[in-house]
């Protein structure tokens, strides 16, 4: 069913490619790492590794980020998206730039088919960004969540320029310092810029919005943002230019920021009219636990603590899992639950509510199934740290079987929504003119 | 009950269930309103306009039909600023092929006689749904049907789509719907609320309001329970939503449904809004 003209919400085509996209590269990643086994025993910088990595912040995470944005920014910001088509061809690029750039990590390819795989991520963030901003120049009403959002685009960019420069730096060698050396400086706007901003951004709309529960002020998240952005950029120019050891200052701007936005959801959701939690904000709530760990590694990785080689590494690794299959993961699927439902029934049933007894959102999708996809994930999750940390190829093997098995139930979910076609409505009748 | 042009049969149906034998006795036409199934799919969707426009009557003979009923006509509404859905009349009415028509191809007319359906108590309206959602840009659906569905006719005009109906007889109705490449380039608008004039409505209707407040509902309960309650609402009264949020995916509902909706911010987390005819 078409959605309505005057609808502020983009078409169905626009929107759910991402998520079906995003869901078969959750069970690409999970295959992936069911291979990789032997890559978690030394350095980070391996082209196993570099896959996994890549696979789950582009195919995964920022994939389905863009999917959902384009049906919430129109709600966050009150207005029509910019552009529809943009948005497709953005969808177009990424997916190329990830398949290729995916292959050529695993493979350790660095010619150029790595440098069109690095050209198309950056095109499709840069058609990312003029859609957001375009949007955001059409809303009536300018809030922190835009500038969360906004922001978190333009260091997405920033993020993908870098990269390239690196893909770049690979055959060409001009960069002055060594290559691991912006491998930090990538990892991190990617991590702290693109991905924590924009789930701060958006979670502070949506959270209290799922706990029926109402913000009493945004000042605690205007802290928050520029806490973050501050930390960020203070970092951003000491690591390019000064080397000075005030990196775990910049860790404490970054994390005061976090903790800012933790102290806004709980003083909110004390606000809240609804107490039983479904599954998908039992998930997010775990997620937001999980991000505890990266908190305190990062002050171990940003100072120069005497470890043991052999710990210290794994230490490093341990840092990457938590933001990319800890936090950012979990927080993804416990959000597709609560977003993905909701489109799907509003093109399938808006014309019929109301005339018709519909089904709602939740009855779209397996709950059984969501919830051992939550008790795999945890479990696959601590296999997986436990076992780098003691540098066991078991263990981590049986935490990559934990997210296979994860990434296939939430793709059988995802998919059953995606296929969701319209059942049979009983009409209601009214009063005396019933049958 | 005060009546008018746009109050729907159910309405009527279920404030007086003696309006089935007073309508039905206007002219054979509306012996088809004896038959509950019919009923059942037409009474909800079509107004006393609609109506007498099918039965090809005047509405006058419904309000002289119902009045000893105790149904009060009222046809003086100059509260309503919208205009309704302007249907053709059957002065106006065509008789000859519109040229898109006439030029197109046999096997691009897409026909679904819903006859059958009506007559064994089936409602049409979601395969129809689906028939127009597969018929694409070049193509026409043709829906063979035993009056002319004015509801659906309503719902389409608004997506776009532009129609011809075609009356063989009594009994057989040919109706026509296609994407008219010509004039799909309208801008699209925003259904905008007028936000100044809330107060002034909501004393219009001197208390005659159903109040009911979603906040505590969970997405998409909003929705589902104000279009439930659009539904029975009884003609002359408005809904008073108390809400937290202008609801952004009602809005394109209620103007497809031809509601209009003044909107009062009442402080960051409380949005009132009524929704009238």
């Amino acid at each position: 069913m078409s959605t309505a003209t005057t609808s502020n919400s983009p078409g169905k085509w626009v929107v759910l490619p991402h998520y079906a996209f995003a869901a078969l590269a959750f069970v690409a990643l999970s295959i992936l790492l069911l291979f990789s086994t032997d890559a978690f025993s030394g350095h980070y910088f391996h082209p196993k590794l570099l896959t996994l990595t890549h696979v789950a912040a582009l195919g995964w995470a920022t994939m389905l980020i863009f999917g959902a944005l384009y049906q919430l920014l129109p709600v966050v910001l009150d207005c029509k998206l910019y552009s529809e088509k943009l948005a497709t061809i953005a969808f177009g690029f990424l997916g190329i730039g990830t398949i290729l750039l995916a292959w050529c990590f695993w493979n350790f390819e660095l010619g150029h088919v790595m440098h069109i795989a690095a050209c198309s991520l950056v095109i499709s963030f840069i058609l990312f960004n003029i859609n957001v901003i375009q949007t955001a120049r059409l809303a009536p009403k300018w809030t922190i969540e835009s500038d969360f959002i906004v922001t978190s685009a333009i260091w997405l960019l920033v993020t993908g320029i870098v990269g390239l420069i690196m893909v770049l730096n690979f055959t060409m060698a001009f960069l002055p310092v060594e290559h691991t050396h912006y491998l930090k400086l990538h990892a991190h706007i990617g991590m702290a810029g693109w991905f924590l901003l924009l789930i701060i951004g958006v979670g502070s709309k949506l959270i209290p919005m799922f706990l029926l529960a109402h913000a009493e002020s945004t000042k605690k998240l205007n802290w928050s943002y520029n806490l973050i952005n501050a930390g960020l950029v203070f970092f951003i120019f000491d690591h390019l230019f000064f080397h000075t050891a005030l990196l775990p200052v910049y860790a404490v701007l970054v994390v005061a920021g976090i903790l800012s936005f933790m102290v806004f959801i709980y003083e909110t959701s004390k606000t809240r009219q609804r107490h039983d939690m479904d599954l998908g904000m039992k998930q997010t709530f775990v997620a937001l636990a999980l991000l505890l760990l990266p908190i305190v590694l990062v002050f171990i990785v940003s100072s120069q603590v005497a470890l043991p080689q052999q710990l210290l590494s794994a230490v490093y690794l341990v840092y990457g899992i938590s933001v990319f299959l800890g936090f950012i993961s979990a927080i993804i699927l416990g959000q597709t639950f609560k977003t993905l439902p909701f489109i799907v029934w509003m093109h399938a049933y808006e014309d019929y509510v109301g005339r018709f007894k519909t089904p709602l959102p939740k009855d779209l999708y397996n709950h059984a199934i969501q919830r051992w996809q939550n008790y795999s994930y945890l479990f696959g999750y601590l296999l997986l740290v436990t076992g780098v940390l003691l540098n066991n190829q078991q263990i981590i093997l049986a935490g990559a079987i934990g997210f296979t098995i994860t990434s296939l139930l939430y793709t059988a979910n995802v998919f059953q929504l995606l296929l969701h076609k319209v059942q049979e409505l009983k009409p209601f009748s009214y009063g005396n003119a019933s049958v | 009950m005060q009546i008018a042009a746009n109050t729907k049969i159910s309405a009527l149906i279920k404030e007086n269930p003696a309006a089935i034998d007073a309508i039905a006795s206007i002219n054979r036409y509306f012996e088809k309103l004896r038959n509950p199934v019919l009923r059942k799919i037409l009474a909800s969707r079509v107004t006393i306009a609609d109506a007498a426009r099918i039965g090809g009557c005047d509405i006058e003979k419904f309000y002289e039909k119902l009045e000893p009923l105790g149904f009060i006509a009222s046809e003086s509404k100059t509260r309503n600023t919208k205009k309704p859905i302007i249907m053709q009349t059957p002065e106006t009415q065509t008789k000859t092929m519109p040229a898109y028509l006439a030029q197109l191809p046999a096997q691009h007319i897409v026909a679904l006689d819903v006859c059958e359906d009506i007559a064994s108590g089936n409602d049409p309206f979601l395969k129809i749904m689906n028939a127009v959602d597969g018929i694409g840009e070049n193509n026409a659906l043709l829906i063979i049907n035993t009056f002319e569905p004015t509801p659906l006719i309503a719902i389409l005009k608004k997506k776009g789509y532009s129609f011809w109906t075609d009356v063989k007889n009594a009994n057989l109705v040919h109706t026509y719907f296609w994407k008219d490449a010509g004039t799909n380039n309208a801008p699209e608008q925003t259904i905008k609320p007028e936000t100044g004039s809330f107060d002034d409505v909501l004393a219009g209707f001197a208390g005659k309001v159903r109040r009911i407040d979603v906040r505590a509902m969970e997405m998409p309960q909003p929705m589902v329970t104000i279009l439930g309650e659009l539904e029975i609402l009884p003609q002359q009264e408005a809904l008073y939503v108390v809400h937290k949020r202008v609801p952004q995916f009602l809005l394109p509902q209620l103007e497809e449904r031809g509601f209009n909706i003044t909107i009062k911010e009442v402080g960051p987390n409380q949005v009132d809004l009524l929704i009238y005819k």
